[in-house]
């Protein structure tokens, strides 16, 4: 009764369709200024794709822009990749561990510990930008990976989710690890890895994003342009000053800075939404 | 609330499983912010001479830097303009990519697609619709006899449009927060509503959203964070111009600190939003662990 509503549906049907034009038309943009030369784009965007569309990722990739300091962003992709990487995997174990410990063990102290971790979670990284840049500056991990990695890992977010996850694990499941003599480890790896599985997948995805998509950060521990990210890379390539931008290869870069956090997001899908769910609660 | 604890006599395992974490936090997280506080009470150095203890003079300048005001004023109505209208698009397109559809997963995918593309690129794809001679919109205004708005460049407008940006790269992420949570809704409360001849209005006003306000919360807290966290946009589209008409909090610790060299000052507005964070943090642990009978 309620379904058979064709003015509702209509009505449905075109909001879903102008949603889809929103959100898709500025990539339609960028990929279409992507097969263009410069020239073209200094009036404006045409509508159609140009010819020039394997030449412009062949430069971008291969040889950068004309723009000083604009390299190829070949290594800046593969760096961007390490850095997602790190951040993602390294903060899924840290985490999983010391909620683990939290939740499962007491020892002294344990509630200190406790609240150092949580609060934590108002001081986004972002903010303390400052200061932990003269931290790694003083550690000397200027221009490295590490430097990249090891700072974004250091908040409390994930440690905060793992936590309410292990609290809604039926207190039967330990106990009968423990009648069948597992010790704790054992109880780790054999139950509360294999039931946090879809949480780790929906974690592991958000993290991936986060840490390709930083910008100030990798902006300020990098200065060897061996080191840089994509994301940078893109910004370097519109910050020409005076000279003509080349839009046609900033946009090749910026569609190439999608492409691998889109495929993660493909091949995760299914996982990633069941695992939100519960990464909420 | 503890009742968890299985291993009682195995306290060194506990503590060594914590250790990476703590020495994390504490070098990355504590120790900067410490150092924040107490820079945010000195003058830089200068000419070699070491660096001068004021005690809360930077605060008393913060106080009457009317860019600091204007700034502030900037990102309350960032804010504003940012988190209420993603949150009603984000529930709006959960809705509609959660009902039965041809080529559901593919519309989802797309919806998400602006969360994926970094903020740099993002920013970057949008100058072609804002950049005044060449942008897409001004081209399609003057099609219609408008023309020349200055999209990024006129004070009036400029923040407006990069609000505008900022909600179409953020909807989609706060969607897949309210795709999951009504997967996980129990078919049978539609079908008993359907049974009862209940309309989709009232459905949703009174069984729909009650059951989404803990998610609502949960996407509310982070786009309050996210209001003062992100400003890459701001690198590519206005630099925080024209005349301070875009800037916002943390770009405007970024340019004190390496545009004017005035590193104190930067701490002191860095405490600043430490403070509003705490403000949200406080708010998070009061009514977000209120929320728990709705589940």
């Amino acid at each position: 009764m309620v379904e058979r509503r064709p003015l509702w549906t209509f009505f449905t049907h075109a909001v879903l369709l102008l949603g889809l034009v929103v959100t898709i038309f500025p990539i339609y943009v960028a990929l279409v200024a992507s097969s263009h030369d410069t020239t073209t784009l200094i009036a404006g965007v045409p509508m159609t794709f140009g010819t020039h569309f394997f030449d412009n990722y062949a430069r971008v990739i291969l040889e950068g822009t004309a723009a000083p300091g604009a390299a190829p962003v070949g290594p800046m992709l593969i760096n961007s990749a390490v850095m997602a990487l790190g951040i993602a995997v390294g903060k899924i174990v840290i985490s999983i561990l010391s909620a683990f410990a939290v939740v499962y063990f007491r020892f002294p102290l344990r509630m200190v510990c406790f609240w150092l971790i949580f609060a934590t979670l108002m001081l986004p990284v972002e903010v303390r930008i400052l200061p932990t840049y003269e931290v790694i500056a003083d550690l000397s991990m200027l221009n490295t990976h590490v430097g990249l990695i090891v700072p974004l890992i250091a908040s409390a977010t994930a440690t905060f989710l793992f936590r309410q996850f292990f609290m809604t694990v039926p207190n039967e499941l330990v106990e009968a690890a423990r009648i069948d003599g597992a010790g704790p480890l054992r109880f780790f790896k054999d139950v509360l890895l294999p039931l946090s599985r879809t949480n780790m997948a929906a974690l592991f995805v958000i993290l991936f994003l986060y840490g390709w998509n930083q910008y100030l950060w990798p902006l300020l521990v990098t200065t060897d342009e061996s080191m840089y990210t994509i994301v940078m890379g893109i910004k370097r390539m519109i910050a020409v000053g005076d000279d003509v931008v080349e839009w046609n290869l900033a946009m090749a870069a910026a569609i190439l800075a999608m492409l691998p956090p889109v495929a993660v997001v493909v091949i995760m899908q299914r996982l990633f939404v069941k695992g939100l769910v519960e990464v909420e609660k | 609330m503890y009742s968890l604890n299985a291993y009682r006599g195995m306290q060194f395992y506990g503590v060594l499983l914590l250790l990476p974490a703590a020495i994390l936090l504490i070098t990355f997280a504590y120790l900067p912010t410490a150092n924040t506080l107490i820079n945010s009470l000195y003058i830089p150095s200068f000419r070699g001479e070491p660096r001068t203890f004021v005690g809360l003079e930077n605060y008393q300048d913060l106080l009457s830097d009317t860019t600091f005001w204007q700034v502030a004023r900037n990102n309350f109505l960032y804010a504003l303009g940012t988190i209420p209208t993603s949150i009603a698009l984000a529930l709006g397109m959960a809705l509609l990519v959660n009902a039965r559809l041809p080529g559901r997963g593919m519309v989802r995918m797309a919806y998400f697609t602006p969360t994926i593309l970094p903020m740099i690129a993002a920013a970057n794809i949008w100058m072609f619709f804002y950049a005044p001679q060449i942008g897409l919109f001004n081209k399609l205004l003057s099609i219609v006899g408008i023309s020349g708005i200055n999209w990024l460049g006129d004070p009036n407008v400029a923040l407006s449009s990069v609000i505008v940006m900022s909600v179409w790269k953020e909807a989609g992420f706060f969607m897949i927060f309210y795709l999951a949570a009504l997967q996980s809704m129990a078919p049978e409360l539609k079908e008993a509503a359907d049974l009862e001849g209940t309309s989709r209005w009232s459905f949703f006003w009174r069984v729909t959203f009650p059951l989404l306000m803990p998610t609502t919360l949960f996407v509310l807290i982070n786009a309050l964070i996210n209001a003062v966290r992100v400003v890459d946009h701001l690198f590519i589209l206005t630099k925080g111009g024209p005349n301070n008409a875009t800037n916002l909090l943390l770009y405007y610790v970024y340019e004190n600190a390496f545009s004017f060299f005035d590193r104190t000052y930067a701490a002191t507005i860095t405490v600043v939003i430490l403070l509003v964070l705490a403000l949200v943090a406080t708010l998070k642990f009061t009514v977000l662990d209120r929320r728990t009978h709705y589940q």
